[in-house]
């Protein structure tokens, strides 16, 4: 039996429980909140134990040791599910320095001294981590003080300088600290009221990404610690060099869509891990072939609104469908489903050949976005 | 069918062995026009290598891609039985639509960026028309900044200081500079005024609820009142004519031959009655399009603007604006005309025609006047007739003083004044360099364009193998931006390149099929 564990309800979790399901029935669907001892009494059942989602890796990675499964070294776990572990072995270019605040003093003594525009996001890695921009001093401030409305418990945050640069998501699974480039991506990113949003991913031939991008990432998986199964890691490329933002031990939330990979790769993240877990002898023999040009340009977009609203109607569905590459949406929320501003609906994917019309229909999606048209509704298109 | 045909032609002659290919073509400007005599020249056997210089990807171009055309809720100018690719093709761009799902009629105005879309698989279509025959194509994303004649070929020089070397150059530069009306030139650098209604996003981002001043009533104007008001904002849009375009309604006869054309070839520019004849034969076109509907009964009478444009609406609601059906054959046959016309004499009659041109040829599709309307009787959006006597800048704004002395804070002001069209300009005898109609205007001086779409040092001067297509075609042709004239121009081209081959008949005799068809087809 696998044990795929997940780290929030709300999570993608059943994309790498479908993976898994696909070729082994008797799954466990395991969350941190369930009681360790009811997962103790099955132990002798459970083959191996599997992080579905960043927020879920610390408690698998406990279960791992305590069931003694053999997965990634647990003396090095705090470097895969704390944001400030990892950047003192990932530093950033330049002089640019993070650091961990967990007081307001310790905020108040970092911001006088760094050059802001400044990030703020939790240092403990979870699911749906938001990133703050702050503007400034006043700006940080007042964005730590929301985190901790009570005053009670101001929770650990990072905070560091907002690097410039082009942000790369890299997805990989790992066998025996061997490391296997599954995709890469380069994200759009952008600040709406002080955070920053996924925009979308597209993703980028081998070959085609910054020069070293490749090595680096290697690199910060054998130094995170990440020995097996599925990685990613989001850096940002600029003229002075990589930073890393996340090195993560599980998929990226939001995941690209099994069957949207699939189209473009002829794999999955979620099904490449599947087959290293399951069928290593199989997963093996990638790593002995180069890197794969692809064959189509694949991405993914969150379908994301901007304003507090219930979802009652989509016009942009009509527009989406019918876009060059269009391939699929999936997890819709149901209609008359309230979203808070910058929550998502859904996600949207594209396969296409041609990487200038998936940009481009990437473009018009979020045009549809940005403007409130895609969640309205009356709207002709032809006049 | 055409496809295969075309596929069976490539085969043949492949299998003959190739016949002696040696040009080597630079398209300057990969959007439409660029794209359209990509589409030609692949089946060209006398074109060895095509290079398309854009620094964006071909096909989607400014006016069609990302800067203008991005936001679903823009339109074509144009109905989609008006606008092809390909002249082979006429139904070209609405077939992609029903191919794509799209519920589409030749008669309606489809999203701007659909034909983008479009273009660009026309692109990656002719891509692999050229790999099937082994032709190269390339593109490099780049601008070309001058061409420098290097004894009979040419030197193109791109912006970052390389050079290409091309037997033959085509100009298929679209819009792209935006024009700054003259009470706004000295206020260039102010962050509180937009130099152009586009990409639409710079104008959602100003702070919420600002008092805008659009200035411009043509599409790029309609196109900033929308997006402004669509995001919450307050616009007066105003221009120095005050007059807004006639609305509309469906054409119903698009490619159908209205103008006798003997009789407007016939006219003698210097003819002091010149003006009363072409009134005449155009009045004579609308009563021949508009069957029983009278001429008066066509279009508005009223005096002010808003009331006109209500009447208007409800004209072309009604299906009573047939004036509209003419404005394809019109403008072809005025192109012509006045293409083979000295510049002055163009320049004349265009500034005599100027306000009947603007008001028909550039009119209003239905949608639009009607998103006007619903904005203005929203309170959202008004149109000043009179235009900003002074506009001085303060801290947070501007301060427009009107003709009657009122004034009036704005907290941005939107120039959506159009685009300059290019211009090619003369360095010496050697060097043209891409300019536009404001390089002309600080008094730069242009090489001539002859009528057969070649560029000449001097109009007494041999021409050059350097070709304009498209909006590059302005300068002697004045509805030089519409699609089917790039299309057109691109097959004037393709057709001179292969002069004295047999592909040469073949296109011509295609060229001429495809145009009969095209009218029996509209019929």
């Amino acid at each position: 039996m696998i044990a795929v564990v997940l780290g929030d309800t709300s999570s993608s979790h059943s994309v790498v429980l479908n993976a898994f399901r696909e070729e082994e029935p008797s799954c466990l669907l395991v969350s941190r909140n369930d009681e360790l001892g009811a997962i103790e009494r099955r132990a002798g059942e459970i083959k191996n134990i599997i992080a579905a989602t960043p927020g879920a890796v610390a408690f698998a990675e406990q279960l791992q040791h305590q069931l003694g499964h053999q997965g990634n070294d647990i003396r090095s776990r705090k470097m895969r599910t704390q944001r400030s572990e990892q950047r003192k072995l990932l530093a950033a270019p330049g002089s640019n320095q993070s650091r961990l605040v967990t007081t307001a003093g310790d905020l108040e003594s970092y911001i006088n001294e760094a050059a802001t525009p400044l990030l703020l996001r939790p240092d403990v890695i979870g699911d749906h981590d938001p990133i703050f921009v702050c503007r400034d001093r006043e700006d940080a401030k007042r964005v730590f003080a929301s985190l901790d409305p009570t005053g009670d418990h101001a929770p650990a945050c990072l905070v560091e300088p907002f690097l410039p640069g082009t942000c790369f998501g890299v997805d990989t699974v790992s066998h025996d600290g061997e490391h296997f480039i599954a995709g890469i991506y380069e994200h759009r990113l952008d600040e709406v009221d002080g955070r920053l949003f996924l925009r979308h991913r597209i993703s980028r031939s081998i070959g085609t990404e910054p020069l070293g991008l490749v090595e680096a990432a290697m690199t910060a998986l054998d130094q995170i610690g990440i020995i097996n199964g599925a990685g990613y890691l989001e850096i940002v490329s600029s003229d002075e060099g990589f930073a890393f933002a996340d090195v993560l031990a599980a998929p990226l939330v939001p995941a690209v869509p099994a069957d949207t990979a699939f189209t473009a790769f002829g794999y999955s993240h979620q099904h490449l891990l599947a087959e290293q877990v399951l069928r290593p002898h199989e997963f093996q023999r990638r790593l002995e072939w180069p890197p794969r040009r692809l064959r189509c340009c694949i991405a993914i977009a969150p379908l994301r609104t901007w304003t507090d609203a219930a979802i009652e109607a989509s016009d942009g569905l009509r527009v989406l469908r019918r876009l060059t590459g269009f391939h699929s949406v999936s997890r819709l929320v149901p209609w008359g489903s309230s979203l808070d501003a910058g929550g998502v609906a859904g996600i949207a994917s594209f396969v296409h050949s041609d990487q200038a019309s998936v940009e481009n229909s990437l473009k018009v999606l979020h045009e549809m976005e940005d403007s409130g048209f895609f969640f309205g509704h009356g709207q002709p298109f032809f006049g | 069918m055409d496809e295969i045909g075309a596929k069976s032609r490539l085969m043949r002659k492949h299998e003959n062995g190739p016949e002696p290919s040696q040009l080597d073509v630079v398209i300057v400007g990969g959007g439409p026009a660029g794209v359209a005599a990509l589409n030609l020249l692949v089946s060209s056997d006398n074109v060895a290598t095509i290079t398309i210089l854009d620094p964006i990807s071909p096909g989607f171009g400014n006016v069609f891609g990302e800067l203008c055309a991005a936001d679903p809720a823009l339109l074509c100018n144009s109905i989609a039985g008006l606008t092809w690719m390909d002249h082979e093709k006429p139904d070209g761009f609405v077939e992609f639509l029903l191919d794509r799902g799209w519920p589409a009629c030749r008669e309606h105005h489809a999203p701007r960026y659909l034909f983008g879309e479009y273009a660009r698989q026309v692109y990656l279509d002719a891509l692999r028309r050229a790999s099937l025959v082994g032709k190269s194509v390339k593109h490099i994303a780049e601008r070309a900044r001058s061409i420098t004649k290097d004894g009979v070929n040419y030197l193109v020089e791109l912006e970052r200081g390389e050079q290409l070397r091309a037997s033959h150059v085509l100009m298929c530069i679209g819009l792209e500079a935006p024009k700054v009306p003259p009470i706004l030139a000295g206020q260039k650098e102010n962050p509180r005024l937009i130099l152009s209604a586009y990409p639409a996003q710079k104008l959602r981002r100003l702070p919420k609820k600002s008092h805008v001043l659009v200035v411009g009533l043509r599409s790029s104007g309609q196109d900033a009142m929308m997006t402004l008001v669509r995001s919450g904002h307050s616009v007066v849009m105003t221009s120095p004519s005050g007059r807004l375009s006639s609305v509309r309604g469906e054409i119903r006869s698009p490619g159908k031959k209205f103008f006798d054309r003997n009789k407007v070839f016939a006219l003698d520019p210097m003819d002091p009655r010149l003006m009363e004849k072409v009134r005449q034969i155009v009045m004579d076109a609308i009563i021949a399009a508009g069957g029983d509907i009278a001429p008066e009964r066509q279009i508005s009478y009223e005096t002010d603007t808003i009331s006109r444009l209500r009447e208007e609406i409800s004209i072309a609601e009604a299906g009573r604006a047939r004036w509209a059906d003419l404005n394809f054959d019109f403008v072809n046959t005025l192109n012509d005309l006045l293409g083979g016309w000295d510049a002055t004499l163009r320049k004349r009659i265009m500034g005599e025609a100027y306000g009947v041109l603007t008001r028909f040829v550039n009119s209003l599709p239905l949608a639009y006047g009607k998103r006007l309307l619903n904005a203005i009787d929203a309170g959202k959006a008004e149109i000043s007739t009179a235009f900003p006597a002074t506009i001085n800048a303060d801290d947070n704004g501007w301060v427009v003083t009107w003709p009657d002395g009122r004034t009036e804070r704005f907290d941005y002001i939107v120039s959506a004044s159009g685009y300059h069209f290019p211009r090619f300009l003369l360095e010496g005898e050697n060097v043209i360099r891409i300019g536009n109609e404001g390089d002309i205007v600080k008094g730069a001086r242009a090489a001539d364009l002859g009528p057969d779409l070649r560029l000449r040092v001097s109009p007494e001067s041999e021409p050059e193998n350097i070709w304009a297509l498209g909006a590059s075609t302005n300068q002697r042709f004045p509805f030089a931006h519409l699609m089917w004239l790039s299309v057109e121009h691109a097959r004037r081209v393709a057709t001179r390149l292969e002069d004295g081959n047999s592909l040469s008949r073949s296109l011509e005799q295609r060229a001429q099929t495809a145009t009969e068809n095209h009218g029996a087809l509209r019929q």
